[in-house]
C-alpha cells in the first residue's frame, strides 16, 4: 500500500518537476553568465575608470586624472586568444588549362573569447589580374546558372563555367555562413563591402574552416601570371 | 671514421630537406592575435589618453596598422569591417605609436612572438558624447617570392574596438535609477520560444543593459528569473538580447521584463525606447500550441486532488480487516446457494 501511495505522489512530483524546469540559457548566455558577478567590472579614481575581466591574460587598471579605460571582452573568463590563423600565405595554381578546373584549399582558425561573438569577413583586392597588366581579368565566377555573386551561393560543377570563386567546409564547429556552393570573393576595387565567411554569436576556443578556391579558365583566356589578394578580417562584437 | 661521398650526400639530402620543411612551415602559416580586444574609455574634454595593446604574429611576418571609425553592423554587436575612405575628422584624434613593423625574436613554444603598440587619444576641449574607432592590424606575411602562374595571396587582419565617453559629468557609471520598461507579456506554448527585447538607444552616448526577466507559470507563480547580460548599446543603435525559453508541458507563461534596463552616464541627456517581440516562428507555434492547450489544459490543484483522493481510497480499501472482507464474501455465497 505504502508503495503505490509513493508512486502516486511520485508521479505527481514529476509533473511538478517538469514544471519547474525551465531552461532560459541560450548558447550565448550560459558563457556569459559563467562568469557574470565575477570580477568583471570597473574601477575608478577621479578622472578615469577602467573596466576589465579577472581571468583574462593580463586585465590591465590603468589610471589617470582625465580618463578611464575598461578593458578586455567583459564578462568572460577571457583566457582563450582572439586571433585568426590561416594556414598559408599563398595559394599557388600553377599553370591553369582551358576547361580543365583547378581548386586549392586552405583553413581559417579563429580563437574568441569575445561574449557576444565574433565575425572573419572576407574581401579581395581585384579579380585575378594579370601581372603586369592594366585590365586583364580572370572574372569572378557566376556559376551554372548565372546566380553565384558574393552574398549568394550556386552551383558551380560544369567545366565549362569560368571565373575565380570559394566554397566553404566547417572542420571544427559550425561557424561557415554557408556550406554549399560556390560565391565570389567581394571586390574591393569596385567597392564591395567585406562578406562574412564566418560567424558565431558565443565563446569559441578553436573554430576552424576550410576555404576551397576554385579557378577555371577558356581558350580565350590571355596568357600570363594572374594574382589577386584575399583579405580575411576577424572583429569582435562590442 | 671514414664517410663516402654517397653517405655524405644523403647526410646533405636529409639536412636539406629538413631545412625545407622548417622554414616552409613557418613561412607558410598566418597568424594575427591581439589583447585586449576591446577598450571602453570614459575622459573628460581636453584630456589625453595612453595605452598599449600586444598583437602576436610568426617571426619575420610584416604588420601594417590602421585607424577607422567603428560602425554598428545590425542589431547583434557586430562591426562593420569596411573601411571607408573618408573617415570622420575625429579620427585623426588617435596616433598610433607605430604603423609597421615586423614580427622579431625568438618564437615561443607556439611559434609566435609578440609586440606592444602604443596608441595616444588626444581628446580635444570641445569634444562631448562617444566616438567609437577600430584599430586594425593586418599581417601582411613574410616577403614573398614571385609565383608562376596563377596565385592568391591571403592574409589575416584583426581589429580591435575602441569605444570612447566624453563627458564632464562624474565618469563612474552609475545604474540608472527609474526603471525604463516594465511590462507583462503572456505566452502559450510548450514548445521552446525565442523572445527578443530589442533595445534601441537615441540618445547620444552608448548604455549597458540591465534587468530582470521574469517568468511566471498560471496562479502568478513564479518558476525563472534571469539578469539581462549587460551589453553595449550604442548611440543611434540597436542591441538585440535574446532568451531562448524551454518549457515542456507547460500551458501558459507569462513573461515579465522589468527592472533597470539602462546604466547610463550621471546627469547625460539620454532617451531610449525598448521593444519587445517574438520572432515569426515563434508566435506560429504560440498559436499552434494555443489550440493544443484547450484539450490538455488540467489546473495543478485538480490534479493534485484527484491524486490523493485516489490514493485514500486505496488506503482505506486495503487496510479494511481481512475478516470484513471474507465475512462479505461467505455472505455473497450465502446468498447464492440459498
Amino acid at each position: 500500500m505504502f508503495i503505490i501511495v509513493s508512486v502516486l505522489v511520485g508521479l505527481y512530483r514529476v509533473g511538478a518537476v517538469r514544471l519547474l524546469a525551465f531552461d532560459m540559457e541560450s548558447t550565448g548566455y550560459k558563457v556569459q553568465m559563467g562568469n557574470f558577478n565575477f570580477t568583471a567590472g570597473e574601477k575608478s579614481s577621479d578622472t578615469y575608470i577602467l573596466r576589465d575581466t579577472a581571468g583574462e591574460l593580463a586585465p590591465g587598471q590603468s589610471d589617470s586624472d582625465t580618463y578611464t579605460v575598461l578593458a578586455g571582452f567583459e564578462y568572460v573568463a577571457s583566457i582563450i586568444p582572439f586571433s585568426l590563423t590561416i594556414s598559408n600565405t599563398q595559394v599557388n595554381f600553377g599553370t591553369l588549362s582551358a576547361g580543365t578546373p583547378k581548386t586549392d584549399t586552405t583553413d581559417l582558425t579563429v580563437s574568441s573569447g569575445a561574449a557576444f561573438g565574433y565575425k572573419v569577413t572576407a574581401i579581395e583586392n581585384n579579380q585575378l589580374k594579370l601581372i603586369p597588366s592594366v585590365a586583364t581579368y580572370i572574372v569572378d565566377t557566376v556559376g551554372d546558372n548565372t546566380d553565384i555573386t558574393p552574398t549568394n551561393q550556386g552551383a558551380w560543377a560544369l567545366s565549362t563555367t569560368v571565373g575565380f570563386g570559394y566554397s566553404l567546409a566547417n572542420l571544427t564547429g559550425t561557424d561557415a555562413v554557408f556550406t554549399s556552393g560556390y560565391r565570389q570573393f567581394a571586390d574591393d576595387s569596385s567597392s564591395e563591402s567585406p562578406v562574412n565567411v564566418m560567424l558565431k554569436s558565443g565563446v569559441t576556443r578553436e573554430s576552424k574552416v576550410q576555404v576551397t578556391y576554385k579557378v577555371n579558365i577558356n581558350a580565350t583566356q590571355a596568357a600570363g601570371n594572374y594574382e589577386n589578394k584575399i583579405t580575411y578580417i576577424l572583429t569582435g562584437t562590442f | 671514421m671514414k664517410i663516402s661521398i654517397q653517405q655524405y650526400l644523403a647526410l646533405l639530402g636529409c639536412v636539406m630537406i629538413w631545412l625545407k620543411i622548417s622554414l616552409g612551415a613557418s613561412a607558410t602559416v598566418s597568424h594575427i592575435g591581439i589583447y585586449p580586444p576591446v577598450f571602453e574609455f570614459s575622459a573628460r574634454p581636453d584630456s589625453s589618453i595612453n595605452q598599449t595593446f600586444t598583437l602576436s604574429g610568426v617571426p619575420g611576418d610584416q604588420v601594417t596598422i590602421t585607424t577607422s571609425e567603428l560602425v554598428p553592423d545590425g542589431d547583434l554587436g557586430y562591426i562593420s569591417s569596411q573601411e571607408k575612405v573618408s573617415q570622420p575628422e575625429y579620427i585623426k584624434w588617435l596616433q598610433l605609436g607605430t604603423k609597421n613593423f615586423t614580427f622579431a625574436g625568438e618564437a615561443g613554444p607556439d611559434g609566435l612572438v609578440s609586440r606592444q603598440v602604443s596608441f595616444d587619444i588626444a581628446v580635444p576641449k570641445s569634444a562631448s558624447g562617444d566616438y567609437y574607432f577600430v584599430i586594425y592590424a593586418e599581417n601582411q606575411g613574410p616577403k614573398t617570392k614571385e609565383s608562376i602562374g596563377t596565385s592568391v595571396a591571403e592574409s589575416a587582419k584583426i581589429g580591435i574596438n575602441i569605444l570612447l565617453t566624453v563627458t564632464e559629468e562624474d565618469l563612474r557609471v552609475k545604474p540608472s535609477a527609474n526603471s525604463v520598461f516594465d511590462q507583462l507579456k503572456p505566452i502559450y506554448t510548450n514548445q521552446p520560444i525565442n523572445f527578443i527585447s530589442r533595445v534601441e538607444n537615441i540618445g547620444s552616448v552608448r548604455f549597458k543593459t540591465n534587468g530582470t526577466v521574469k517568468v511566471f507559470a498560471p496562479g502568478d507563480y513564479l518558476v525563472d528569473e534571469s539578469s539581462l547580460i549587460p551589453l553595449n548599446v550604442l548611440k543611434e543603435s540597436k542591441r538585440r538580447l535574446q532568451n531562448n525559453l524551454e518549457r515542456e508541458g507547460e500551458l501558459v507563461v507569462y513573461t515579465n521584463i522589468g527592472g533597470v534596463l539602462g546604466i547610463v552616464l550621471n546627469n547625460l541627456p539620454m532617451v531610449y525606447t525598448v521593444m519587445v517581440d517574438v520572432v515569426p516562428d515563434a508566435r506560429m507555434d504560440v498559436e499552434a500550441v494555443r489550440q493544443q492547450a484547450r484539450f490538455v489544459y488540467i489546473p495543478k490543484t485538480f490534479i493534485f486532488l484527484t491524486l490523493c483522493v485516489f490514493g485514500v481510497a486505496i488506503f482505506i480499501i486495503l487496510r479494511r480487516p481481512k475478516g470484513s472482507r471474507n465475512q462479505s464474501r461467505e455472505t455473497t455465497n450465502i446468498d447464492k446457494t440459498l
